[in-house]
């Protein structure tokens, strides 16, 4: 191979990486998404479904744990669900009593992942909905009901590109729910965990808080679930605190999510 | 009528290569599926037909990878095609054996190209504003286990094909001005 060809072939590259800038390259992009999107959809379906959602025993024993954590954890929601039913006709009560306008803006869209990330340092995945279907920039894309799991960094006419909470450029605004609503920031990056920043030194968190995000950013509103906090770390003379959560959905084996298109 | 069924070949080749590395990558276990079957391709590729093609298949491929990465344009594509090119100058002018060692080596050679390149390119156009010691961590693990499993397979897949495909075998030496 001459150097005049390795020329070429760079030359080959950036033209096409202009191009690809300027939008000229949109109509082949297109096509070969669609190609790719047939068989990465296909073959991802199928592995989420032979590997499975819920979690692997190793054996009768650990089986039997799960089980009775799984007991315990129906009955306090049990509880819960009654309590909250309860708190949720007053609140209603109350909001008719002072005049309050119902705020029940929010509109979905179905998504199926088709793909995971490309790259090496970036957690991200790929859905079956683009700018057609009304799909935007930074918009959350939650599942399960209500799980917050990351917003749209990439669109295109038929697919987006949705970065994950624990991808290492993902930062959100989060409240969790204890006695003083602590704030912070909830960053990924750190494996299958986040890390929540900035809370004030002086508020209490608790192992098993719930965290939720804030509603302090434009396109997030508040209440989206994020996860539970597993560690808490509070140093002295340290102006605020740091709390490792676990995301209560497996981000490597979602297949539907939802888009919020409005909020 | 040659040429274009040499390129429905390549197609339905490339077809085969990006279905079989959805199943590697959604379907096997840590760390198998870090298994880079597009590698593979290029190094046997490279040893089999010694033709520089191997280079605009290479640009196709990350080309494709382009489209769903939400890193700037061209932070996958050049670091590819820069590490296929280099792979092939080296086996052309540095490895000139034909050995199921050469492969696993340009195999090893080529990831570490491209990966090492990716990870320049982040640093010096400052992208890395917010890259954690635990994502490098888990970078670099991933990238041991790819040039490990991705060279032991180029290796053991040379060493059957020259048992049994005369275009791999060790005595055919085409000399490349």
């Amino acid at each position: 191979m001459r150097y005049r060809n390795i020329i070429i072939i760079f030359s080959v590259v950036f033209i096409i990486i202009l191009l690809r800038h300027f939008g000229a390259t949109g109509w082949a992009d297109r096509k070969i998404r669609f190609l790719f999107n047939l068989g990465s959809s296909a073959v991802y379906n199928i592995s989420v479904s032979y590997n499975g959602g819920a979690s692997r025993f190793n054996s009768v024993d650990d089986l039997k744990k799960g089980y009775v954590e799984l007991l315990d954890k129906y009955n306090k929601n049990v509880v819960d669900q009654t309590e909250l039913a309860l708190l949720k006709e007053e609140n209603a009560g109350l909001r008719e009593l002072m005049g309050f306008l119902e705020r029940n803006d929010l509109s979905f869209l179905g998504a199926e992942v088709i793909s995971k990330s490309s790259d090496a340092l970036r957690n991200t995945i790929v859905i079956n909905r683009g700018s057609k279907d009304g799909v935007a920039m930074n918009m959350p894309v939650i599942t399960g009901g209500g799980f917050y799991i990351g917003k749209i960094r990439k669109v295109e006419l038929n697919s987006s590109v949705v970065q994950l909470i624990n991808d290492q450029y993902s930062k959100i605004a989060a409240t969790v729910l204890n006695n003083n609503k602590s704030i912070g920031v909830v960053e990924g990056g750190f494996g299958l965990s986040l890390q929540m920043n900035f809370i004030p030194q002086n508020e209490d968190i608790l192992v098993g808080n719930d965290v939720i995000t804030s509603g302090l950013e434009a396109e997030i509103p508040y209440g989206l679930i994020l996860g539970r906090v597993d560690i808490v770390e509070k140093e002295p003379y340290q102006p605020f605190q740091k709390a490792i959560l676990s995301p209560y959905i497996d981000l490597n084996k979602i297949r539907t999510v939802s888009v919020l298109l409005s909020s | 009528m040659k040429v274009l069924l040499k390129i429905l070949k390549m197609i339905i080749v490339m077809s085969l290569l990006f279905l079989f590395h959805f199943f590697i990558v959604f379907f096997l276990p840590k760390p198998i599926n870090t298994i880079n079957i597009f590698f593979i391709f290029f190094i046997l590729f490279i040893i089999g037909w010694e033709k520089s093609v191997i280079v605009w298949l290479a640009w196709l491929v990350f080309y494709v990878f382009e489209l769903y990465a939400v890193t700037p344009l061209g932070f996958i594509i050049v670091p590819g095609v820069l590490s296929v090119i280099v792979v092939y100058l080296l086996y052309i002018n540095v490895f000139t054996n034909r050995s199921w060692f050469t492969g696993a080596a340009l195999s090893a050679i080529a990831i570490l190209i491209n990966r090492l390149a990716y990870l320049a390119l982040v640093y010096t156009l400052n992208y890395s504003s917010g890259i954690s010691k635990i994502v490098l961590r888990n970078f670099f693990t991933d990238l041991f286990w790819e040039i490990t499993l991705t060279s032991a397979a180029t290796g053991l897949l040379f060493f059957l094909l020259s048992k049994k495909i005369n275009r791999f075998g060790r005595d055919k030496v085409q000399m490349i001005f």
